[in-house]
């Protein structure tokens, strides 16, 4: 088998990852006692095709590893076993272990996660109990002498006898059992004898059959498992009893049940090399589903058609068919526009994704923490860019832990309150007008505004003789740096968290808010637009140049009146917007353009909101409103300041897409840097 | 010299193909496989706070290509950008990522095969800025062509260098004017 299987790599790897995934959300399912077996047979199903895969690829110890916990599941299944809560968190730790080792693999690092060792140990402890209860079918006895003879001899030269016979169609299968022996040929001295007994006659003969079995003789002093790799394909289907020299020969053969003889203690290594920093889990690739691929396809033909029919009537146009042409590009537009929104789709993922390591946290963190919490997720299917998804996964993360670290109170605390003793913790998705909302809803203390507000003064956020409103007082603990909690504990409260929350979905376009009632808990809702790539955006006019402000961010428009401005010390122009001043950013100087407007009460001024602060800007003029497809500048060219990307508007220009924050930020460095002059010269 | 450099070619010393434009009456040349396309120069959409040598962006074919004139990046005097003014696409990798952008040139002059042995390094003269745009100089036909190295053309950190200059220049020098 010469075929360079390395390209194959990151698919199996990709598999795995989801296929975790799965196992993780079906464990959770499970409940000690009652064994569900649909359940227990998809988390087989995964572990069964990883050890496949990983068979595959050549990475055995991996496939060991996950071979031991599919006897398990396998005991579960059949009933000889009854499913305890140790298992449970035996089978979580085993896909922690799986996920850290996958990393590992997608580094092309051979080590393997120092917990692998320990984990297969509690297997086999496990395992070994279940084979030494009496109740159990005799071929199991057999197996246990086996596998403890076979521990003392695995180092001794060892003289091996197989009986192999294949199941009919294992070629259909493309298996192949020259390779299988050649594999084996490599492990010591083989000895193949064909048995061509049950070959029919031609007439009868299929073939794409198989009708030889083997016996094979193999000296060498590998360990029994070893010998089952090379038949891991083709076991399910055929015969194989291998016997060694010094086991009791018998013959009874063992199907499917082989697997039962692996108890085979292995020194392996526990490199405790961690993971490289080559962050390998950011994939590029993406799983569409079929009907998205069909609906762009059927988007496509339909435009095709359109185009078709729009060339023939420019073939000979006369003047009488002008409704005709009217038609075909309104038809046309609509084919364009839907087929826009069917690409779209394709980047568009259900949340589930996002929410999927969730009620996996919610149960390690509520024991750990000694709190009874009942997690209630709704629209999980709601569809979000993939981009987005990824990197929202984070922020998410951290929201449920400070809900159930800080948030949510002890039991006993809760009893004192009469509440409860089990505390709710709903995360919501949901659409509302264009945008993706996420909620994440606790019933538990509330914020504590006293000791927010005192911190902030503390840390020099807020301003001490300064009357600050509930919320205003919220807003603190997105400041950075920001944390109310006295001690650290390793679950939430190291003082990095909601400013970095707010940041990445900021940076995602979007924004959180929290809404608190003492001691009735609080709600963190994100607000998401539906896509990175396409937003609506008003156009303005700044001299004779057009730039794009995001319609997101506008609160109003109106034109100044003279005596509205008044000027403040520092040349801060601000104007009184019913009872807040608002301070003045004339967009042309910013931007160094020339302007049309000779007076400030020429131009309109364009409210708009960034971070909590309100800022006027002064255009020329409103121009259009539209949607605008995002691009950005850094692909060919680098990042702009004040613009966060451009856009092609429908002349085949390209419109500059301005970036509030930035503009106000270099504003300010700017002033700053002014005020250092100065101080520089009075000093 | 054609001969000999046909010599050269036959012998199967390595050589590059380079296309020359004319600029300020000086040849100057890029590499014929970093250049994507040839475009007539069209009004472009100015980005705000740039050196005066990035004219702005524009769209091709859906993407967003920044367009430098080299003139003013070289210091030459500028002149009115005309219906012969051409815009060489130049498409290279920067940090293993492929980046387009526009120059701005007189016009387009030539194809020459170059082999490598002709070309000889620029001489070293004044204050050294790091590595130099200029990638060599070789004499076709009794003339200089100066060989560019389109990847240093397309050294970002030189725009955000002079971007920290202007910074701290108190006189905003940078007027619109197209």
């Amino acid at each position: 088998m010469e075929i360079d299987l390395k390209q194959f790599h990151q698919v199996f790897i990709e598999e795995c990852v989801e296929g975790l995934e799965v196992m993780e959300a079906e464990l959770l399912k499970l409940t000690p006692g009652a064994v569900d077996n649909e359940v227990i047979n998809t988390i087989f199903r995964v572990a069964h095709s990883i050890k496949g895969g990983a068979g595959t690829f050549g990475f055995n110890q991996l496939t060991e590893f996950t071979h031991v916990a599919e006897t398990l599941l396998d005991d579960l299944r059949a009933g000889t076993l009854v499913l305890i809560d140790k298992h449970i968190s035996l089978f979580l730790q085993t896909v922690d272990c799986l996920r850290e080792w996958i990393q590992l693999l997608a580094c092309d690092s051979e080590s393997i996660p120092d917990i692998a060792e320990d984990l297969k140990h509690q297997y086999n402890q496990l395992l070994q109990l279940d084979m030494n209860q009496p109740a159990l079918p005799n071929d199991h006895d057999i197996s246990v002498t086996g596998s403890t003879r076979l521990a003392t001899n695995v180092h001794d030269d060892g003289y091996w006898l197989i009986h192999f016979i294949p199941g009919q169609d294992i070629l259909k299968q493309g298996n192949e059992p020259r390779l299988i022996f050649a594999e084996l040929q490599e492990m010591g001295e083989l000895k193949v004898t064909p048995k061509i007994a049950e070959i029919p006659l031609w007439e009868v003969l299929l073939p794409e059959d198989i009708y030889v079995s083997w016996e094979l003789e193999l000296i060498s002093n590998i360990s029994e498992s070893q010998i089952k790799e090379a038949f891991e394909w083709v076991e399910d289907d055929s015969k194989i009893t291998i016997i060694h020299s010094n086991a009791v020969p018998n013959l009874k053969t063992e199907e499917g049940n082989t697997d039962r003889v692996l108890v085979v203690p292995e020194i392996t290594q526990a490199v405790s090399k961690k993971i490289t920093n080559k962050q390998s889990t950011d994939t590029n690739s993406i799983r569409v589903s079929i009907d998205k691929v069909d609906a762009l396809i059927n988007m496509v033909g339909e435009l095709v058609i359109t185009q078709a029919m729009l060339g023939e009537l420019g073939q000979d146009f006369s003047a009488d068919k002008l409704p005709e042409l009217k038609k075909g590009l309104i038809q046309l537009s609509q084919h364009t526009r839907e087929m826009q929104d069917s690409v779209m789709k394709i980047r568009m993922l259900p949340i589930q994704f996002s929410f999927n390591r969730i009620p996996r946290m919610v149960r390690d963190l509520s024991d750990k923490l000694g709190k009874n919490v009942l997690l209630r997720i709704k629209g999980e299917e709601t569809e979000l860019d993939k981009i987005m998804l990824e990197k929202l996964s984070d922020p998410l993360v951290h929201l449920v832990r400070n809900a159930l670290d800080h948030g949510i109170e002890t039991i006993e605390e809760r009893k004192l309150a009469g509440k409860s003793d089990v505390a709710c913790l709903d995360i919501t998705a949901f659409h509302q007008g264009g945008e993706i909302i996420i909620e994440i809803r606790d019933d538990g203390r509330g914020l504590n505004r006293a000791k927010i507000h005192a911190k902030a003064i503390e840390k020099g956020i807020a301003n001490q003789d300064q009357h600050y409103s509930n919320s205003q007082i919220d807003e603190f603990i997105f400041a950075p740096g920001f944390s109310t909690v006295d001690t650290i504990s390793d679950i939430s409260g190291r003082g990095v968290g909601m400013d970095v929350v707010k940041r990445n979905i900021e940076s995602l376009g979007g924004d959180i808010q929290v809404e608190s009632k003492d001691g009735e808990g609080s709600c963190f809702s994100i607000r998401l637009p539906l896509t990175l790539s396409i937003m609506d955006g008003q156009l303005i006019k700044i001299g004779n140049k057009t730039y794009i402000l995001p319609i997101m961010s506008i609160i109003e428009s109106l034109q100044l009146k003279d005596g509205m401005v008044t000027k403040l010390a520092d040349q801060t122009e601000v104007f009184k917007l019913r009872d807040e001043f608002i301070p003045i950013i004339r967009l042309y100087q910013v931007l160094n353009h020339d302007t049309n407007l000779e007076r400030i009460t020429d131009g309109l001024l364009v409210v708009v909101e960034s971070g909590s602060n309100k800022y006027g800007l002064l255009v020329d003029d409103l121009a259009a409103q539209q949607q605008v497809v995002i691009k950005n500048l850094e692909d060919n060219f680098m990042k702009v300041s004040c613009v966060s990307g451009a856009t092609i508007l429908g002349n085949g220009t390209v419109a500059l897409i301005l970036d509030i924050a930035d503009i106000v930020k270099r504003i300010t460095n700017e002033r700053r840097q002014k005020q250092g002059l100065r101080a520089h010269v009075a000093a | 010299m054609e001969n000999s450099m046909q010599a050269d070619i036959d012998s199967g010393e390595q050589s590059t193909q380079f296309l020359t434009f004319i600029m300020a009456d000086e040849e100057y040349g890029v590499e014929i496989l970093d250049v994507q396309e040839i475009r007539g120069w069209e009004p472009c959409t100015e980005i705000p706070n740039m050196p005066q040598y990035v004219k702005g962006v524009i769209n091709l074919r859906g993407t967003i290509v920044p367009i430098v004139d080299l003139r003013q990046k070289f210091g030459l005097d500028n002149i009115e950008y005309s219906t012969t003014t051409v815009v060489i696409v130049v498409k290279v990798l920067v940090e293993d990522k492929s980046k387009v952008m526009g120059l701005v040139v007189d016009a387009v002059s030539d194809v020459h095969t170059i082999a490598h042995s002709d070309i000889n390094l620029p001489p070293q003269l004044g204050q050294d800025y790091g590595p130099s745009v200029i990638r060599g100089l070789v004499s076709i036909n009794n003339k200089m062509v100066v060989l560019l190295s389109s990847s240093l053309l397309l050294d970002l950190e030189q725009f955000q260098n002079i971007e920290k200059i202007k910074g701290h220049n108190t006189q905003p020098s940078i007027v619109a004017n197209d």
